[in-house]
């Protein structure tokens, strides 16, 4: 019930933000590309502030930094924003990936590693200020030293470190950069591990988006430099302190507890974020199937192997000693985005009941509803786009799971049917929920990829628009602008030979087809 | 550029600036740490391995089968000497109890104990000392001190350089 409350606002302000920015540079479809934007700011602010600090002096040496007339000041400002700017981006990305469902099945291991990566950030931001070694510093340093002291880690109670007998050793600073600078290079292999399941991983954001991010970080930097409170003083309780609410919101709390309840709550925090891929996958009967390939059908070239954005699909040598390659498909990796069934020429490929077959089949049933297809545009479009919560007339809509599932073949009969126009509605390329389906469905009808729209097809009666549920702004704009372009073009003359049938039957003389083989579908085993 | 395209990138700025103002915001929250109100007594010591060695001469059990080269003159087991720290504060008492020890063996004792206490002047006593009087011999260490604890102030009881206890406070 709240998830699906809180989905509708995410719904929305993807809406609103669409509006603003443009779905091409919506900063919330970016927030993963985001994250490892404002890595790559810490580690270069990073490396220019690690010169001139010392373990010897640490906040006499952040003094000296903050002094700098040109550098310092504003790098290490900016190094402060960068790292509150990745864990804003990642709690967005990750409530993103939870509303949207994206968080189970095979996806689950980018959100377990997603919760890891987030644990070493957390790492990293605290040793960072604890480095820092004012009272803010102080504060952590002793509260953190507090809640380990109550697990059965150390023999003895490390917290009288900090009792104040005896100056700091630079040694524990020392152990602070360390981790510092050690915790990154985990974060770069639980990076590695969280796309590892994707193809082609997009990790920055498109350049005019990524400019304006690092400009905003480093005006803010400049405008609004980082607090840097009074020298730690281990004699003294810090009274005033200026807490990072991204990194530190939990230190009042904890101060007020027992140990032993932080701790519990940590514990139960964590153990309910990293079972959400365990807690909220849907009942196996309600899960969509994984994609299957009918060996018989396909030709080995390779196009969905290619466009699978999950690397769910290998080629494997045909059985029988025929030689060439037939596709076979991983449903442990499969997430049913569909994107294969779009792919495939010989509609041979793709989840049950949306391959292409099964689209030709469904949009013959629309055509014989439709009484009258010359007099209106046609809205094809992914059922989560704005197409999939239009208000317009119904019977003028035909439904497809994922932009990048519709095959063009659907296209053609609908064009060749005598449709005014096909007007496709996508999901904004970043947000869609099978990452490349706007992508590929742009290249396959304007581009010439394989499973392309025949040239026999009037492209000017076929247009794609950019649109997220919420944003049916754009879609109206969109549908104007066509209805527009289409009035300068003659009436549409429908083509009484298309057949559905017909164009399977073309597609499939395309395979090399082996009377012999039987008509199984090939998958592998989960 | 028409108007309305002007008026949304306007927002759509203004947005992108109002939010990075925020996290610079959110990042610098001040807060005022309701310890600072009081003052605190800390206490921090560490004491090598406090033990009692008794020793008796080996029994024939205990001896038979060994070689002769071999053959202890004497059997010793170390026993720990159990610890009581008692704080007091204006002759109230603070805290009473025996001190635990760290590990399963004999282990050197570490103190580390934080009172809060108002602020104001104090006269504050602390002792450690073993449990058993028959254990005089080992190390025990007291202080008693009039100090004046500001709000914030920590009052510090160590060992000084001669191993004395001392309650100080920071400057």
């Amino acid at each position: 019930m709240l998830k699906r409350l809180l989905g509708r606002v995410l719904i929305r302000t993807d809406g609103w933000v669409d509006r603003l920015y443009g779905s091409k540079w919506n900063p919330l479809y970016q927030s993963g590309a985001l994250v490892v934007l404002c890595l790559a700011v810490m580690l270069v602010t990073g490396l220019y502030l690690i010169f001139f600090y010392r373990i010897g002096a640490p906040y006499e040496s952040i003094v000296r930094i903050e002094g700098q007339p040109w550098g310092g000041r504003w790098i290490r400002s900016l190094h402060r924003y960068a790292a509150d700017g990745a864990v804003v981006a990642a709690v967005l990305h990750a409530l993103r990936m939870f509303f949207q469902g994206r968080s189970w099945g095979p996806r689950a291991l980018a959100w377990i590693s997603g919760v890891f990566l987030v644990f070493l950030l957390y790492v990293c931001g605290l040793t960072g200020y604890v480095m820092v070694w004012d009272t803010h510093g102080q504060l952590l340093a002793a509260e953190g030293a507090r809640l380990l002291d109550a697990l059965p880690l150390f023999s003895e109670p490390i917290s009288r470190a900090f009792a104040g007998a005896d100056p700091m050793p630079s040694a524990f600073f020392f152990m602070n950069l360390f981790l510092h600078i050690a915790v990154p290079v985990g974060i770069v292999i639980f990076l590695w591990l969280h796309v590892s399941r994707v193809a082609r991983p997009v990790l920055l954001p498109p350049r005019p988006l990524l400019w304006a991010t690092v400009g905003l970080l480093t005006a803010a930097a400049l405008v609004l430099p980082a607090a840097l409170g009074p020298a730690a003083d281990l004699l003294r309780l810090p009274g005033d302190v200026t807490l990072d609410v991204f990194y530190t919101f939990w230190l009042p709390w904890t101060r007020s507890v027992p140990p032993g309840m932080a701790w519990l709550a940590a514990g139960v925090a964590s153990a309910v974020i990293v079972a959400v891929p365990f807690l909220t996958r849907p009942r196996t009967d309600r899960r969509p199937a994984p994609s299957f390939a009918s060996t018989r059908l396909c030709t080995g070239c390779e196009q969905c192997y290619t466009d699978c954005p999950y690397d769910a699909i290998r080629m494997v040598d045909r059985e029988g000693g025929r030689g060439g390659k037939v596709a076979l498909v991983n449903p442990a990796a499969c997430v049913s985005c569909g994107i294969c069934a779009g792919s495939c020429a010989p509609m041979g490929v793709g989840p049950p009941g949306r391959t292409g077959r099964d689209q030709m089949s469904r949009v013959k049933e629309f055509v014989q509803r439709h009484p009258d297809p010359g007099e209106d545009i046609v809205v094809v479009g992914c059922g989560r786009s704005a197409a999939g919560a239009w208000a317009g007339d119904q019977a003028r809509r035909f439904l497809v799971s994922c932009a990048g599932n519709l095959h063009t073949s659907v296209v053609e009969y609908l064009v060749r049917s005598g449709a005014r126009g096909v007007l496709i509605v996508a999901c904004p390329s970043r947000d869609c929920w099978g990452r490349e389906g706007p992508k590929w469905l742009v290249e396959r009808l304007f581009h010439e990829r394989e499973a392309e729209l025949k040239a026999r097809v009037d492209r000017r009666r076929v247009r794609v628009a950019h649109a997220s549920a919420f944003d049916q702004w754009s879609l109206e704009e969109a549908m104007d602008e066509f209805a527009i372009d289409l009035a300068r073009l003659d009436a549409p003359v429908g083509d009484d030979a298309v057949e559905v049938e017909t164009e399977c039957d073309l597609a499939e003389s395309a395979a090399p087809h082996d009377p012999s083989l039987p008509r199984t579908e090939h998958t592998l085993d989960p | 550029m028409s108007a309305q395209t002007w008026a949304r990138r306007s927002v759509a700025s203004l947005l992108a600036i109002a939010g990075v103002v925020a996290m610079a915001g959110l990042s610098r929250v001040r807060w005022r740490n309701p310890a600072a109100e009081t003052a605190e007594l800390r206490l921090s010591w560490r004491i090598p391995a406090p033990s009692e060695r008794s020793c008796r001469p080996p029994t024939e059990a205990e001896i038979e089968g060994v070689l002769p080269h071999m053959r202890p003159s004497e059997v010793c087991t170390d026993e720990a000497i159990p610890y009581r720290l008692t704080v007091l504060l204006d002759g109230d008492t603070l805290h009473s109890g025996p001190v635990a020890r760290a590990g399963g063996r004999i282990r050197a004792i570490t103190v580390y104990e934080r009172f809060a206490i108002a602020p104001g002047d104090h006269r504050i006593a602390v002792e450690f000392a073993p449990e058993a009087a028959s254990a005089s011999e080992a190390m025990a260490m007291a202080v008693n001190a009039d100090v004046a604890a500001a709000p914030g102030d920590v009052i510090l009881v160590a060992p000084d350089d001669t191993g004395r206890l001392r309650a100080s406070k920071g400057s």
